[in-house]
């Protein structure tokens, strides 16, 4: 029944609702099928944190991060990245007002933040393991905090480089002049999607 | 997308985040009950990741059904995930204090 | 490009690598019916064992000589049979045809694209799709066998592979066609939601998409939001397995004599985690099969569907509920006491809106003209097999009632009729009602029939009687049902309930027979056969590449069927409205 009534209140005003033929969100479906893929990826580290979350309130004792970690590098790391992204604000910008040259420049800055904060994670990681970090074993207290730090840190690092490639190939393409407004702002998204994740991992982490 | 951001945004944002940043270092290690410290790291936290989704994600520019679906969508089931764990996990034997 | 464009393509691009949704379509619904030779063939095996557990059967055990020795099923090869049997139902059979299969076919054609957003990634999920189901298969031929944990995978077994046989390279197989189905499925839903919501025709809001997209659309979103967490678990245990690491892995574990080194980890996080994909997963798998029953029953009843816009609000309510219930798995498993009374009185929570749609679906049949093709059959008993599975769900649901029936046969019967019937009868209308698009020909209703009714009886006798040995006490998994003295009350139900599915699983011959005939030997479909009002039967059967010569206008919901009073009637979604003076008069 419900469907013989809007049948015909539809009719009667044919614009009342919305029309189709375009999204509802009144983006594109690439804009979109990278927001939905961000939204699975992030629930990926979601459940990641949420593990960390429950092994470590489960368990007895936890490691001081201040003894653990160089804080100093940890936040020249945060910042790298954070500058990351705003370069990459920038190119986005400049892809939207067709300055190509600019965008060019400012993706392949982003791309080398990106690099700057792998190669800082990996000396992290080479320290770390020099002083008898494993995945099984950790020489500060219960063995699940070196695991988690080295899945998680893992993961997010693997974000990162797949985000270098990502960028190197859109500065390639820009340089050649055949990216588009939107393939920038879609690179973007997943960058700026990689810093929040960021975000939720050094608090959460390092800090806490 | 039909506004577009002025680049010194980008730039201004970026202080903040960087003040934030800093702030929450500062905090880790300053002398106030763990509580409040706690508090203001989480909300440092969220402010950051909702500065970077607003300008620099150009949520702000967005539908609020984008923005909702996609911030709703992804806290929501996260909230759930984490906090019906944690009473499970304090209840365990092993838990410490 | 144009419908002639097909031509010039060649044989791969046009029927292996092909980015046509409905060919990937078709690809997956066949995937789907040759892993369900296998997953049915597993089954058969471990009702011979149920049914006589301790008859020797020489011919079995020339025939698998991996899984028999001398002529008995070994008991580490029988939970091997048990675990596969569930994985490749749920994820390679259920999920490839209702969700992949039809939802690649149906989307596009319901809602007026020509194609999915990104036909690329699409076809890229499909042949991620089909390593992932040769691991599966190979899982069975590497040394110990198959993985044996269960399909829930629940460390340690899953974790240790000293464990059990199955524990060791079957399981590490399993873990990684698992990650690659997933990946599959992430890249589908993916296309799934941005398709529906970006490609629509113009008119085609949203509240007139048919009730099938809607439950394809929630069971993508739901895929999208609850499978990260068991690729989160997967991870962590293949971590467990190859890393050495302890995330799921108490201190103190015990195998062979030996204490192992693992500490600080919990099996229990394991367990939400796995269940916090595993509940919505069924959800992901029921919905669209009861999408489907209402397309087939507004088409073959003729009424329009009843309470279109509450069903889906119910269907939305359903996926809300579905993401914060999957606690009810885990009652028994020494959860919080006050976690467990939540999630119980959440789970019962999810049967008003089940009731709603279980309803509606009944109450669209009031004053139909039921036109009792196969389809329909499948659809209308597909009601019974809700509303008995949802009755057993009661008790499961229910925190003091599980403690008994938990693990037993009772949950057994139970998730077979709500993942197993209404989800393989759903499977079997979409079949018989959209065969006619997907290869033009008119799939043979006699043979549809017999299906149907043996495939019923056999399923409905032998899933009811199972709720009976679980009320008697028989454990799931049981390799020896003789083993304990105290079911020896109802353990002779084996027998009959093997016989009832031997029945339906020799019925399935019978459907495979006539789709591979009627598909090369039918008779020749029109355009719209079941006179239909949705907009895939308004091109051509079977429908051209790029599906319409020009795109469709939609300008009504997709069930007018005899509104106006006409015996039969109906109008398309593509009529365009007469002039407001004639429809007043």
């Amino acid at each position: 029944m419900t469907t013989v009534a809007m049948g015909s209140s539809e009719t009667a005003a044919p614009v009342a609702h919305w029309q189709g033929g375009v999204s509802p969100f009144a983006v594109s479906w690439q804009k979109l099928m990278m927001w939905i893929f961000l939204v699975t990826d992030a629930l990926l580290f979601a459940g990641f944190l949420a593990s960390y979350g429950f092994v470590r309130l489960a368990s007895p004792a936890w490691p001081e991060q201040n003894e653990v970690f160089p804080m100093l590098k940890i936040a020249a790391m945060t910042f790298v990245l954070i500058t990351s992204s705003a370069t990459m604000a920038t190119a986005v910008g400049a892809a939207h007002r067709r300055d190509l040259k600019r965008a060019m420049v400012f993706v392949a800055l982003t791309a080398l933040g990106g690099l700057l904060f792998l190669l800082a994670q990996a000396t992290e990681w080479a320290t770390l393991i020099a002083e008898g970090a494993r995945l099984t074993h950790n020489p500060w207290g219960p063995a699940p905090f070196a695991a988690f730090f080295f899945m998680i840190t893992g993961f997010h690092g693997s974000h990162v480089l797949i985000g270098v490639i990502l960028l190197t190939v859109v500065a390639l393409r820009l340089w050649r002049g055949r990216a588009t407004g939107m393939g920038v702002e879609v690179a973007g998204l997943y960058w700026h999607f990689v810093d929040v994740v960021w975000c939720f991992i050094f608090p959460l982490f390092y800090l806490l | 997308m039909e506004r577009i951001t002025p680049y010194r945004t980008y730039w201004l944002v970026w202080i903040v985040l960087l003040a934030l940043t800093l702030s929450m270092i500062v905090a880790e290690g300053a002398p106030l009950a763990r509580g409040l410290v706690v508090s203001f790291i989480l909300l440092a936290m969220l402010l950051k990741v909702t500065m970077i989704g607003a300008w620099y994600m150009h949520l702000r520019l967005e539908r609020a059904a984008l923005i909702l679906s996609v911030v709703l969508a992804t806290f929501v089931t996260a909230a759930a995930l984490f906090f019906l764990l944690v009473p499970e996990a304090i209840s365990l034997p092993q838990a410490g204090p | 490009m144009s419908a002639e464009a097909v031509h010039a393509e060649s044989f791969i691009r046009r029927y292996l690598f092909s980015t046509d949704h409905k060919t990937i379509g078709k690809q997956y619904l066949l995937t789907a019916f040759f892993m369900g030779l296998f997953a049915v063939g597993w089954s058969i095996l471990i009702r011979i064992q149920l049914a006589w557990p301790h008859a020797n059967l020489p011919l079995l055990s020339r025939l698998f000589p991996g899984l028999y020795q001398d002529g008995v099923l070994l008991p580490e090869r029988y939970l091997s049979l048990v675990t596969m049997h569930g994985t490749v139902m749920v994820f390679f059979v259920i999920s490839f045809a209702l969700v992949s299969g039809f939802g690649n076919f149906i989307i596009p054609l319901h809602i007026g694209a020509r194609d999915m957003a990104y036909p690329v990634l699409n076809m890229l999920s499909y042949w991620t799709a089909v390593p992932a189901c040769i691991l599966m298969i190979a899982s069975f031929f590497v040394p110990d066998g198959a993985a044996a944990a269960g399909w829930t995978a629940y460390p340690p077994l899953s974790a240790l592979p000293q464990a059990v046989p199955g524990s060791g390279w079957g399981q590490t197989l399993w873990l990684l066609g698992m990650a690659l189905f997933i990946a599959s499925f992430t890249m589908g839903s993916l296309n799934f939601v941005t398709t529906i919501l970006n490609l629509r025709t113009k008119g085609m809001s949203m509240f007139r998409m048919p009730l099938t997209v809607w439950t394809l659309f929630i069971s993508s979103v739901l895929g999208i939001l609850a499978f990260p967490a068991l690729t989160a678990a997967a991870i962590m245990l293949l971590l467990d397995r190859h890393g050495g690491t302890s995330f799921f892995l108490p201190s103190g574990l015990v195998v062979g004599g030996q204490v192992l080194e693992h500490s600080g980890g919990t099996p229990l996080l394991f367990q939400h985690l796995f269940w916090f994909l595993g509940h919505p997963e069924v959800y992901i798998l029921v919905l669209p099969a009861i999408g489907i029953a209402f397309d087939v029953v507004a088409v073959f009843g003729r009424r329009p569907v009843f309470g279109y816009r509450t069903s889906i609000w119910a269907l939305l309510v359903i996926g809300v509920l579905s993401m914060i219930v999957w606690g009810h798995h885990m009652f028994t498993s020494g959860m919080n006491p006050y976690l467990g009374e939540y999630f119980s009185v959440a789970t019962v929570a999810i049967t008003v809106p089940f009731a709603v749609l279980g309803m509606n679906l009944i109450a669209s049949l009031w004053r139909a003209e039921i036109r009792l093709h196969p389809a329909m059959l499948f659809a209308l008993a597909m009601i019974a097999a809700i509303g008995l599975g949802g009755l057993g769900g009661l008790w499961l649901g229910t925190a003091s009632s599980d403690m008994y029936l938990h693990d037993s046969y009772f949950v057994v019967g139970h998730f077979h009729f709500m993942i197993g019937v209404v989800t393989a009868f759903g499977i079997f209308a979409g079949t018989y009602y959209w065969f006619p698009k997907m290869f033009g020909r008119m799939i043979d209703q006699r043979l549809g029939k017999i299906h149907f009714w043996a495939t019923s009886v056999g399923v409905f006798f032998a899933f009811i009687a199972m709720h009976f040995l679980g009320l008697g006490g028989v454990l799931r998994r049981t390799y020896d049902p003789t083993a304990y003295e105290y079911t020896a009350s109802v353990t002779w139900l084996n027998l009959p309930i093997s016989i009832a599915l031997f029945l339906a699983a020799a019925a399935q011959v019978v459907f495979l027979v006539n789709f591979f005939w009627s598909m090369f030997r039918g008779q020749k479909a029109e355009a719209n056969p079941w006179e239909a009002a949705t907009l895939e039967w308004t091109t051509p059967s079977p429908a051209p590449h790029l599906n319409w010569r020009e795109l469709p206008s939609v300008f009504r919901g997709p069930y007018e069927y005899r509104t106006d009073g006409r015996a039969a009637g109906y109008r398309s979604q593509v009529v365009p409205d007469e002039p407001p003076a004639e429809v007043r008069a």
